[in-house]
C-alpha cells in the first residue's frame, strides 16, 4: 500500500531523513517511533505529498507520489500532530469542505459524519466555529475529516495527543476495524504501550536513519518495546 | 525582557513585509517595500499639506493656535482610525498572548512591548498629518524655531493620548465582540463607519474650511473646550503652561490606561466568549464540486475577518458609494465636463477611470496564499491541483467584486442615460478586476508569508499586498491616461472597448503565468 524507497530529506546541511525504506501493506497497522526530531513528521509529510523528497520515491498503491500526486492523495488521509484547521469555519462546514474535496457522496458523508462524530463525542459542537474548539476537539475533528472519505491509507502523526480516554479508546478500536477491512495505517507515537498493543509492525528511527523495523513480536523479542527503544536510543540524550 | 519583546513585535511587523526569512533577497525586498510605503506616505502628506494651507489662511481670524489644533485633531483621528483594529487584533487577540503569559514574563512587559509597537504605528500615522502642518506652518511664518520645539514635544504628547484612547476603545470593541456570535460583522461595520466618517471629513474639507471661515470665532470658541487640542494649539504657539498641561494630562492618561491594562491583562486576554452555543441539527448536506468548494472556503475566510474585508475590499464599497454620489450629483458632473470643453459622452470615461482605480485598490487575492498560514497542510495533503487552488483564489476575488461592480456600472449607466455606457464600464472593470485577481495570486505565491501571529499583519503590511495595491492603482492610472489620449481620436465607447481588449489579453497572460509558473511555486511550498 505504502512503499517508501530510499527516502532522503535535507534541510540545509542537516539530513532530516537518510535513505529510509519501508513497506506498509494493506490491513497493517504500522507504528513509527523515534526521539524528538528523529524524522518521523518529515517522513509522514513526504508520504502525503506535503514535502518533496530530495532523493528516493514514495508509492501509494503502486502509484508514484512524484508522478501522480493527485491519484496518491485521493487514496490517503493525513492527521498532523498539531491540527491547525480552518478556524473561520464551523466544524460541520469543515467536514463538508473536506468531503467536497474528496468527492464524497451526500449519503456517505451524512452517514460517516453522523457515525464518527457520535463515536468521538463531537456532534453537539459541530455547529461551533473551529476557533472555539479546544485542542482535543480539533484533534477529533481532524480524525473525522480523515475518515470521511474512507481512505485506503491513513497517515497519523501522534493521533492520541489531546484526545480524552474515551475518544482515544474509540480511535484505537476504529483503527483495528479499518485495518481488518483492508486499510493500511502508518502512525507515529510516543506512547509505546499503545504502539505495542495496537501495531502489527513497528519501525524505529534515530537521527533520520531507520534502526530497526519489522513485526512487533520480532522487534521487541522477550523485552518490552520501551526497553528495546531505550536500548536503541542509547546515548541520544 | 522588554527589549526582546519589542524586538519580536517589530521584527514580526518588518518580516511581514519581506519575502522570506531564509531568502538572500530579504533586505532588498524589505527596502523595496519600505520605499513603496514611503511613497504612499508622501502622497498623503501632500494632501494634508493642502489642508494645512487652507487652515493657515484663517489663522489671522482664529488665532494661530487654531491652525495647530486643527492639525492635532486630524492627526488624532487618523491615528485612531488607522490603529484601533490593529490594536484589537495585535494587543487583545494576539495568538502569542497566552504563550507569553505562561512564561516568566510580567504582563507589564508584554503590554509595554505591544504599546511601543502601537506608539510607533501612531507616530507614523500622526507624522503623515503633523509633518505637513509643521512644514506649512514654517513656510507661512507661523511656526518659529521655539514653536517648532514645542510642536515636536506636544506631538509626542498627542501620540501618547491617541495610543491611550485607541487602547481604551479597542478594549471595548474586543469585549463587545467577544460576546457576539458574528463579531466579524460588527467589527467590519465599525471599521467601515470609522473610515467612512474620516473620508467624508476629508472630501468635504473645503466646505468645512469655508464653514469655519464663515464662523471662525464661534468654532474656535467651541474647540477651546476640547482642552487637549486647545492646549496642543497653544503649546505650538509657544505657551509653556499649555505645553505643560498637555504633557501632564497626556502622560497621566497614558499612564492610567497602561496601569489598568497591565493589571488586568491576564483577564482581558483570557476572556472566554459568552456567545450562545449554536445547536447542531443533523440535516441534509449540500454537495459541491471542487471549484465551488474552494471558492466558498476562500469567501468564508474573507467574510470571517473584518481586517481582511476592510483592507482588501474597501475599494468595492467606495465604488458603490461614488456611483450613488455621481448619480445624485450628475448635474454637477455634466457642468464640470462641459466647462473643460468636452462632450457629455466623456462622462463614461470618467466613470470608467474611477472604477478602474478603485478596482486596482481591491486586493482580495493578494494576501490569500499567505493567509493559508498554518492551515497549508490541509490543501497540500488533499487531492487538489495547485492550479485549482490558485485559480479558486483569483475566482473568489472576481466573484466578490462582481455585484458591487455591476451595481456601480448600472448607476453609471443611469447617470449617463446610456445602457451601453453602463455595460461597457461593467465589462472593462470586470476584466481589469480579473487581471488584478490573477496578478495578486501570482505575486503572493512568489512572496508568501506563513509565519504570522495575526492575520492583520498579512492583510495590512505584507509585501505582496502593498505591491499589488500600488501596481493595481498604477495600472489603472496608466490605462486611464492612455484612454484619455485615445479619446482625442476615437469615440469614448470605442476607447473603453479598446481598453477591454488590453485588459482581456493581460488577464489571460497573467492567468497562464499562474497556471504554469505560480502553480509550480505553490507545489514547492512546504507546509
Amino acid at each position: 500500500m505504502l512503499r517508501i524507497e530510499h527516502y532522503t530529506k535535507r534541510y540545509g546541511d542537516k539530513v532530516a531523513v537518510d535513505d529510509l525504506s519501508l513497506h506498509i501493506k494493506k490491513g497493517e497497522i504500522y507504528g513509527f517511533i523515534g526521539h524528538n526530531g528523529a524524522g518521523k513528521t518529515t517522513t509522514l509529510k513526504a508520504c502525503c505529498g506535503i514535502i518533496k523528497p530530495d532523493a528516493g520515491e514514495i508509492y501509494i498503491d503502486g502509484i508514484s507520489m512524484a508522478r501522480d500526486p493527485i491519484a496518491c492523495k485521493s487514496r490517503l488521509a493525513y492527521i498532523p500532530d498539531n491540527p491547525d484547521l480552518y478556524e473561520f469555519m464551523t466544524g460541520i462546514k469543515y467536514l463538508n469542505f473536506i468531503a467536497d474535496v474528496y468527492r464524497v457522496s451526500k449519503k456517505e458523508r451524512e452517514d460517516r459524519i453522523g457515525r464518527y462524530s457520535d463515536m468521538l463525542g463531537l456532534t453537539s459542537d459541530l455547529a461551533q466555529r473551529v476557533s472555539s474548539y479546544s485542542h482535543g476537539m480539533k484533534q477529533k475533528l481532524a480524525v473525522i475529516s480523515a475518515l470521511i472519505h474512507d481512505p485506503a491509507l491513513l497517515l497519523m502523526d501522534e493521533p492520541f495527543v489531546g484526545l480524552d480516554p474515551a475518544a482515544s479508546h474509540q480511535l484505537k478500536q476504529l483503527m483495528r476495524t479499518m485495518c481488518d477491512n483492508g486499510t493500511a495505517i502508518f502512525f507515529s507515537t510516543h506512547v509505546l504501550e499503545t504502539a505495542e498493543k495496537l501495531c502489527d509492525k513497528v519501525a524505529i528511527i534515530k537521527g533520520g536513519k531507520l534502526v530497526v523495523s519489522g513485526p512487533m513480536d520480532e522487534v521487541r523479542g522477550d523485552a518490552s518495546l520501551e526497553e528495546v527503544f531505550l536500548e536503541l536510543e542509547g546515548g541520544h540524550d | 525582557m522588554i527589549k526582546q519583546l519589542i524586538k519580536v513585535n517589530l521584527s514580526r511587523a518588518m518580516s511581514s513585509m519581506s519575502r522570506n526569512k531564509l531568502s538572500a533577497k530579504k533586505n532588498a525586498s524589505l527596502a523595496g517595500t519600505g520605499i513603496i510605503i514611503l511613497m504612499l506616505a508622501l502622497v498623503f502628506m501632500m494632501l494634508f499639506a493642502t489642508m494645512a494651507f487652507g487652515l493657515s489662511q484663517i489663522s489671522e481670524i482664529t488665532g494661530v493656535w487654531f491652525y495647530y489644533s486643527g492639525g492635532g485633531i486630524m492627526a488624532f483621528m487618523l491615528m485612531f482610525v488607522g490603529s484601533v483594529f490593529y490594536t484589537v487584533s495585535a494587543l487583545y487577540d494576539a495568538k502569542d498572548n497566552e504563550l507569553l503569559l505562561s512564561m516568566p514574563v510580567h504582563p507589564a512587559a508584554i503590554v509595554t512591548a505591544r504599546m511601543m509597537t502601537l506608539l510607533i504605528l501612531n507616530a507614523c500615522y500622526g507624522g503623515v498629518v503633523l509633518i505637513p502642518f509643521a512644514a506649512v506652518g514654517a513656510a507661512s511664518g507661523i511656526l518659529s524655531p521655539l514653536g517648532g520645539v514645542f510642536f515636536a514635544v506636544s506631538s509626542i504628547a498627542l501620540i501618547l493620548l491617541s495610543a491611550a484612547f485607541t487602547c481604551a476603545i479597542a478594549w471595548i470593541i474586543a469585549a463587545i465582540s467577544s460576546r457576539l456570535r458574528r463579531k466579524e460583522i460588527v467589527q467590519t461595520v465599525l471599521l467601515f463607519l470609522f473610515f467612512g466618517a474620516y473620508m467624508v471629513f476629508y472630501f468635504n474639507l473645503n466646505n468645512i474650511i469655508a464653514g469655519i471661515q464663515a464662523n471662525a470665532e464661534s468654532i474656535a470658541s467651541a474647540v477651546m473646550w476640547i482642552l487637549p487640542f486647545y492646549w496642543f494649539g497653544r503649546a505650538c504657539e509657544g505657551d509653556i503652561l499649555s505645553g505643560l498641561l498637555l504633557a501632564a494630562v497626556c502622560a497621566a492618561v497614558f499612564a492610567g490606561v497602561f496601569y489598568l491594562l497591565q493589571r488586568n491583562f491576564i483577564s482581558i486576554v483570557t476572556r472566554k466568549t459568552a456567545a450562545k452555543k449554536r445547536k447542531y441539527k443533523a440535516g441534509e448536506m449540500n454537495v459541491r464540486n471542487l471549484r465551488t468548494a474552494l471558492i466558498s472556503k476562500e469567501a468564508s475566510h474573507l467574510f470571517a475577518s473584518p481586517m481582511y474585508m476592510f483592507n482588501a475590499a474597501s475599494g468595492l464599497v467606495f465604488m458603490v458609494i461614488l456611483a450613488v454620489f455621481a448619480l445624485v450629483s450628475r448635474g454637477t458632473l455634466e457642468s464640470a465636463i462641459s466647462m473643460i470643453g468636452l462632450d457629455r459622452s466623456f462622462e463614461v470615461l470618467i466613470f470608467a477611470a474611477v472604477a478602474l482605480f478603485l478596482a486596482g485598490m481591491t486586493c482580495i487575492s493578494a494576501p490569500s496564499v499567505s493567509l493559508e498560514g498554518k492551515n497549508l497542510w490541509v490543501i497540500k495533503s488533499a487531492p487538489v491541483r495547485a492550479r485549482d487552488v490558485l485559480l479558486a483564489k483569483a475566482a473568489t476575488h472576481i466573484v466578490i467584486s462582481a455585484p458591487p461592480v455591476a451595481l456601480s456600472s448600472l448607476l453609471a449607466g443611469i447617470a449617463t442615460g446610456s445602457a451601453a455606457d453602463g455595460l461597457s464600464v461593467f465589462v472593462l472593470t470586470m476584466l481589469f478586476t480579473a487581471l488584478i485577481a490573477y496578478a495578486g495570486v501570482a505575486i503572493n505565491t512568489a512572496m508568501p508569508k506563513f509565519d504570522f501571529v495575526s492575520e492583520t499583519a498579512v492583510v495590512k503590511q505584507s509585501g505582496a499586498v502593498i505591491i499589488m495595491v500600488l501596481v493595481g492603482m498604477l495600472a489603472a492610472v496608466l490605462l486611464s491616461v492612455a484612454g484619455g489620449f485615445l479619446a482625442v481620436f476615437l469615440p469614448p465607447l470605442a476607447v473603453i472597448w479598446a481598453a477591454c481588449g488590453v485588459c482581456l489579453a493581460a488577464a489571460l497572460l497573467v492567468r497562464l503565468l499562474v497556471i504554469k509558473v505560480s502553480a509550480k511555486k505553490f507545489d514547492a511550498l512546504a507546509a
